[in-house]
């Protein structure tokens, strides 16, 4: 009898769960505005100093204000202020920004503000300058000092003399707040609401920057309380706080009650007849203009690292908005711009935009195989060499003297064979570009979410000519061989007789990472070139690159600011490895026309044509030395669900979250009606089991009679 | 037993000054002051400032100053913060320990449970089909990779069912739900093999030649499994939990990475794409000292429970 | 690679019986047994299979991408990726009567276009080096120092005592981990770090197998032949014992094989060209989410490595009932 109560039991229990939702991941949901974000990777931490990637910078939006924003719908980007009071004010000489900041701005309560007994403070003039000062700092392993280097009035040295800062305790702090209470000529606060800064030469970019997260306001007060645990508990002005952060599970955020007074714009994009594509108005995007700012109560983030459950998260409503993983992609969508009739029904929108990204394989310049080098840098690095080798004489170092000076007279020897050498390996790099496969690679890999890539800027760009063709962008493989016997590895056997292998680094271990890698080897094992290939994780990675061991490896460039400076750097002599040129290409008149171009502002017309002149040739100079195999500009897409609202996807702005909001019934409404399980197999296997069972107790009984 | 004890403990600092050892060999070749001082102080540091960093975490002392202080910051658990998250170790572990314990102990338990019950049954019925077919499915269940386990379980049992959420955690007592399909997962990959090693142990005990006796002289078949074969097997098998009590704390790489859940074997395996040295050498460290002291408690359970143990 | 350090074989000693060695017996017992027999068979195709396709004389086309066919059967520019399972089929082409042969993929491609099932074969390949260099170095090391401690005794008994209780008690994945950062990535790189750390078990046993052959009467009766103490130990100890390594080396095949599926998905196995189970297994994960799911990978790997395993598993389960009188009825 007792059996058979067990059993009733145990089929009560299924049943009673199954009524539920067994497959939702949240409970207790109350009446309050959330919105369901998902990111794939425990943060960084919340250290302005430290906002490099673009994780980080996605969270850091929300906490955080800057002196300027981009606006939110309207198009082409434009900035609009944020925490400044209006615009810049820029003298004559385009050396002198003054900038005022918005009075009666509090920053978010916090125990740090002991004075206040917790209240939050005013923002200052002062504020900034400590948060810069603080990105100048060596000590707090800066990322993004890069932005304002070589540019301000003092903040150079300011950078090297924090270096110089003992390590010892005690000293340490001495010596770090005298240098805190340095001034900084070109970085000041005139008053409590002014800002003034002084460059060294014209900056037209300073705009574009200060709208980035490094140069957010950070309150003394915060980070001298928290100290190194500041990257945990930030303090900023922005729209949400950081309520709790549960590593490699859950960001929550809620509403900032101090935040400042901020209305949903009025002003979005209008219609575009040509494309097709309909008005902000009439995707309902200006329904909540006038309204005070943030709209949501909480933010969740939850962190998931694969893309799969991921996708399942969205799919059953869990999360409001989600890319397409590779893999997915014929579950969700029926052609390039359509969605399957299923996500149509779930009334799931697309969205579908450029992301103003380029992918590339990078050529190690450095690199005797396939590298390139011009020969006028070849006589400053023989000259360099010497006097170095001197130097090192002088301190009682002979080896390394020694060492140095035959690298010089190697280098001398090659001089005269360099422009040979040169043209031979450029072939090489060419015949490598045709070989690679972008259709295909396209179709495969990406879904045919992008278009092949002809140069560094990408299409809609800023400056992007689509005219621009690049003539080794395109697939011909005979082509691809035939310059490969020019270059001097006729079939991929070399002068010497022997095969041709080149280095593959990888830059992770993710399966995409690798198959794209595996994909790259195929498709030069085609022309006769064999691809070793060689997994690292990033930090590995980036100690190759460092060490200048990596021959060949692929790697991304997402537009910080829009403008095309930001890719022609990366191929700016001095800006080699580590720096962002990690390809270590140099070529004199490239840098030359680099050098002009960057200072060239994109408002005014005679500027801009002379920029357009400029850009068209460095473009030029740039695929024919094909340090890059240009490979894709990406097309992003992003799912939406329909209880989300005013989402619209932004290539710069990473403060998004304050502009959007959400129908929380409709989404509980709707995610319950989605997670019906399948319960007729788990019901099969019950029976199955308890027969098994059963059987068994019966047989073990009579054997034991 | 207080001496013994009190000597079993003495018998723990050489294997932990072992652990200490290897530990710092390992990551000593692996990572050479430079190295670390390069990760920490970002790329743009000249050598002054690796200089000065390396004089002031002392990697410029002799190698045996090093070893010392080494073990003094492993014993006093200083474990420093990650290079990659510049977060406390001590918190990261902290935090990620209860996720793990959460999924693995009662796994563990189940699987202990059943496989105690199957094991009872195929030791009594030895060589009839019950034996076989426990026998056939325990190594039919251990030939499978254990990936293969969680990626078609998943796929089944959460994409294509829906019965549990795919992956995820939370904190308190709604993580239920997460946990009963790793943990499903985790009973099936394991059991065949516990199974197997409770069938051998029992096996042991019922061809000892009291139990032989006692058949013969016709005592109930459930009173010699029960009070006899049972109790002296337990012997064993507890030795063997306890034993594996501290892998259940370091938890599963594989499970909660697919699953989603934060634990420390999901931190090891960041830390192993992050290459983040000083996370695994505080786990590894931890997980030798549970293990260490676990022997020890097992041992002492055994000197309690098995008269036949002398108490030397 | 799991938890368990104490799942290695209890043996007890074996006494020859007259007439027939331990071998002989043992063999003899084998031969009864239906499932050691097949599992037995299995493991020679198994081994011919996989030296074959490690010297590239069969499955070699692996590495092979293969191209969508058009109407008339020739191929296309674009690869044939993922394409379904199947034996080939007949297509109409523009000329009537002269129909083409498609050739079809018997475990269809993947991502690249490449034949699936030749990968799978060559994967038997690559778990067999893995498990060869893993066993090598586990058992030279195992059997060396079991030796050393079980025939010496006094301190060299302890340091090594000390020295296994040391490496049992970190965790094993870990010291893996750590060891392949020394080492390196790469197949050969973990199957020695895995060698390195399996060791634990196998030692204890020959220690205490030498512990109890050294007071035997042939092994005094060779000492007092004047044999020294290492010819004893390897020439006349050691083959004595060696049923124990047979079982620990059938048991710890499927270990290795296991091991590398975990160590490739972590990142730290088999190169991304390299067909391995685990590389295979790995990439599954993704392709199982694809509308059709893409099952074929993975179904095929996971057999091809179920098969082998479960072999081992019986023969080893076998071979220690067979040489260990204690079970036998």
């Amino acid at each position: 009898m007792n059996r058979v109560k067990v059993l009733s039991i145990i089929i009560l229990a299924f049943t009673a769960c199954s009524c539920g939702e067994m497959s939702n991941p949240y409970s207790g949901e109350t009446g309050l505005i959330v919105l369901h974000n998902y990111i794939s990777q425990d943060p960084k931490g919340f250290d302005t100093v430290r906002a490099s990637d673009v994780l980080s910078n996605s969270l850091m939006g929300q906490i955080y204000e800057r002196l300027f924003q981009y606006s939110y719908l309207e198009r082409p980007y434009k900035l609009e202020p944020c925490l400044a009071d209006g615009m810049y004010e820029l003298s004559d000489d385009k050396l002198t920004y003054t900038i005022r900041i918005k009075k009666g701005v509090h920053y978010a309560d916090d125990p740090c503000f002991e004075a206040t007994g917790g209240k939050g403070k005013e923002l200052v003039a002062g504020d900034f300058v400590y948060a810069w000062k603080r990105l100048a700092d060596a000590n707090n392993d800066p990322e993004g000092f890069w932005i304002f280097k070589g540019y301000i009035v003092g903040l150079d040295d300011f950078f090297k003399d924090s270096q110089k800062i003992s390590q010892e305790r005690g000293k340490r702090e001495k010596e770090l707040r005298e240098l805190y209470a340095r001034k900084v000529d070109g970085i000041q606060a005139l008053d409590d609401y002014t800002i003034q800064f002084k460059l060294t030469k014209p900056y037209p970019r300073l705009p574009l920057v200060l709208a980035m997260n490094y140069t957010a306001p950070v309150s003394r007060e915060a980070v001298e309380y928290y100290g190194k645990e500041y990257l945990n508990h930030p303090v900023g002005t922005g729209p949400f706080m950081l309520q709790k952060w549960d590593h490699w599970h859950k960001i929550v955020m809620e509403r900032n009650p101090n935040f400042r007074e901020e209305y949903y714009p009025s002003k979005g994009e209008a219609a575009d007849a040509e494309k097709n594509k309909p008005s902000d108005e009439e995707r309902g995007l200006l329904a909540d203009t006038g309204k005070r700012l943030p709209l949501a109560d909480k933010l969740v983030y939850t962190i998931i690292k694969q893309a799969q459950p991921a996708w399942l998260y969205f799919l059953n409503g869990y999360i409001d908005l989600a890319g397409i993983p590779k893999d997915s992609w014929s579950t969700a969508m029926s052609s390039l711009i359509d969605l399957k009739p299923e996500m149509k029904d779930k009334k799931i929108q697309l969205c579908r935009y450029l992301s103003f990204s380029v992918y590339y394989v990078a050529f190690n310049m450095n690199d005797p195989l396939l590298g390139y080098k011009h020969p006028d840098n070849a006589m400053r690095d023989i000259k360099e060499k010497r006097t170095e080798a001197d130097k090192a004489e002088k301190k009682g170092n002979p080896e390394k003297a020694k060492k140095l000076r035959a690298e010089a007279d190697a280098l001398e020897k090659e001089l005269p064979f360099l422009p040979e050498k040169n043209a031979k390996r450029r072939t090489l790099r060419h015949a490598m570009s045709l070989a690679y496969n972008r259709p295909e690679r396209i179709r495969i890999l990406s879904n045919g979410r992008a278009t092949p890539a002809q140069g560094p800027i990408p299409p809609e760009f800023n400056f992007y000519d689509e005219k621009f063709k690049n003539p080794y962008s395109q697939f011909d493989l005979e082509k691809s061989k035939k310059l490969l016997a020019e270059a001097g590895y006729p079939g991929g056997i070399g002068p010497d007789g022997k095969q041709l292998v080149l280095n593959y680094e990888t830059t992770g271990t993710s399966t995409t990472t690798l198959q794209s890698a595996d994909f790259f080897r195929q498709e030069m094992k085609r022309i006769g070139i064999k691809i070793e290939i060689n997994q690292n994780t990033w930090t590995e990675f980036q100690e190759k690159l460092r060490k200048n061991l990596a021959q060949i490896y692929a790697l991304g460039w997402i537009a910080d600011y829009a403008d095309p400076e930001n890719f022609f750097q990366l191929f700016y002599g001095p800006n080699k490895s580590p720096n962002p040129n990690n390809a270590n290409y140099e070529n004199p008149e490239f840098d030359r026309l680099y050098k002009e171009m960057a200072d060239l502002s994109n408002t005014d017309p005679e500027e801009k044509k002379r920029k357009w002149d400029l850009c068209r040739r460095m473009e030029k100079v740039v695929t024919e030395d094909a340090p890059w195999i240009f490979g894709q500009n990406s097309i992003s897409y992003t799912l939406v669900h329909s209880w989300r609202r005013n989402f619209k996807p932004h290539a710069f702005a990473d403060n998004v979250m304050k502009y959007q909001t959400a129908d929380p019934a409709l989404r509980l409404k709707l995610s319950r009606e989605w997670n019906k399980p399948t319960l007729w197999p788990a019901y099969i296997a019950l029976v199955l089991f308890v027969l098994f069972v059963g059987m068994f107790v019966y047989k073990v009984r009579k054997q034991s009679e | 037993m207080t001496a013994y004890i009190v000597r079993r403990l003495f018998y723990l600092v050489p294997i932990v000054f072992g652990v200490c050892l290897i530990t710092f060999l390992l990551f000593n070749v692996v990572t050479t002051g430079d190295a670390i001082a390069k990760q920490r102080l970002g790329q743009h540091a000249n050598q002054e400032q690796i200089d000065a960093y390396k004089k002031t975490h002392g990697y410029d002392k002799p190698i045996f100053v090093r070893f010392f202080t080494s073990i003094y910051d492993l014993i006093t658990f200083n474990f420093g913060r990650s290079e990659v998250t510049h977060q406390k170790i001590t918190s990261m572990i902290w935090d990620g320990m209860w996720p793990s314990l959460s999924l693995m102990l009662p796994a563990f338990i189940f699987t202990v449970m059943t496989g105690i019950t199957f094991a009872l049954f195929s030791a009594l019925y030895r060589n009839t089909w019950i034996d076989r077919t426990i026998v056939v499915i325990s190594i039919i269940g251990m030939s499978v990779s254990f990936l293969a386990y969680i990626i078609i379980g998943q796929y089944v049992l959460a994409y294509q069912l829906k019965y549990f959420p795919v992956a995820g955690y939370e904190w308190g007592f709604g993580v239920f739900k997460f946990l009963i399909l790793p943990g499903l997962i985790y009973v099936l990959a394991s059991l065949g093999r516990r199974v197997r090693f409770f069938r051998t142990v029992m096996l042991d005990e019922i061809n000892q030649d009291y139990v032989r006796t006692a058949r013969a002289k016709g005592l109930n078949q459930n009173v010699i499994l029960f009070k006899h074969v049972l109790k002296n097997a337990l012997i064993p098998i507890i030795t063997q939990i306890v034993v594996t009590l501290p892998f259940l704390f370091m938890g599963s790489l594989l499970l909660e990475d697919f699953y989603g859940i934060p634990g420390l074997g999901a931190m090891a395996l960041n830390a192993v794409n992050g290459n983040d040295f000083a996370i695994i050498r505080a786990l590894t460290f931890i997980g030798a000292v549970m293990y260490v002291i676990a022997n020890l408690v097992g041992d002492i359970c055994y000197a309690f429970v098995d008269p036949r143990v002398e108490l030397r | 690679m799991d938890e368990e350090k104490n799942t290695q074989p209890v043996t007890q000693e074996v006494e020859a019986k007259p007439g027939r060695s331990l071998w002989g017996d043992a063999f003899h017992r084998l031969r009864k047994d239906k499932f050691a027999v097949m599992s037995f068979v299995i493991i020679v195709i198994y081994l011919f299979v996989a030296i074959l396709s490690g010297l590239d004389w069969i499955a070699y086309n692996y590495d092979k991408q293969h191209f969508k066919r058009d109407k008339n059967g020739k191929e296309t520019t674009e690869l044939d990726d993922y394409s379904k399972p199947s034996l080939g089929h007949w297509r109409k082409t523009d000329v009537p009567g002269r129909d083409v042969y498609i050739p079809g993929h018997l475990l269809g491609t993947d991502v690249q276009g490449r034949d699936v099932f030749q990968r799978v074969v060559q994967g038997t390949w690559i778990s067999l080096y893995v498990a060869l260099i893993m066993s090598m170095i586990y058992i030279v090391i195992a059997v060396f120092l079991g030796a050393l401690a079980g025939y010496f005794g006094g301190w060299v008994d302890d340091l090594i005592q000390w020295f296994y209780q040391t490496t049992a008690s970190i965790p094993g994945l870990l010291l893996i981990i750590a060891l392949t950062f020394v080492l390196g990535k790469g197949l050969g790189n973990v199957a020695i770090a895995l060698g390195v750390v399996g060791w634990v078990g196998l030692c204890r046993l020959m220690r205490a197998e030498f512990l109890k052959h050294k007071g035997r009467d042939y092994v005094l009766a060779a000492r007092a032949q004047g044999a020294g103490s290492f010819r004893i130990m390897f020439r006349h100890i050691l083959p004595n014992t060696f049923h124990i390594v047979i079982i620990s080396f059938s048991l710890g095949f499927v270990n290795a094989i296991m091991g590398e599926v975990t160590l490739t998905f972590i990142g730290l196995g088999a190169k991304p060209e390299q067909p391995s189970w685990g590389r295979m297994i790995s990439d599954a994960r993704a392709e199982l989410a694809r509308d059709p799911a893409v099952w074929w990978p993975i179904v095929g790997a996971t057999t091809g490595m179920f098969i082998v395993c479960l072999a081992f598993n019986i023969l080893g389960d076998a071979l220690r009932d067979a040489l260990d009188p204690k079970l036998k009825e």
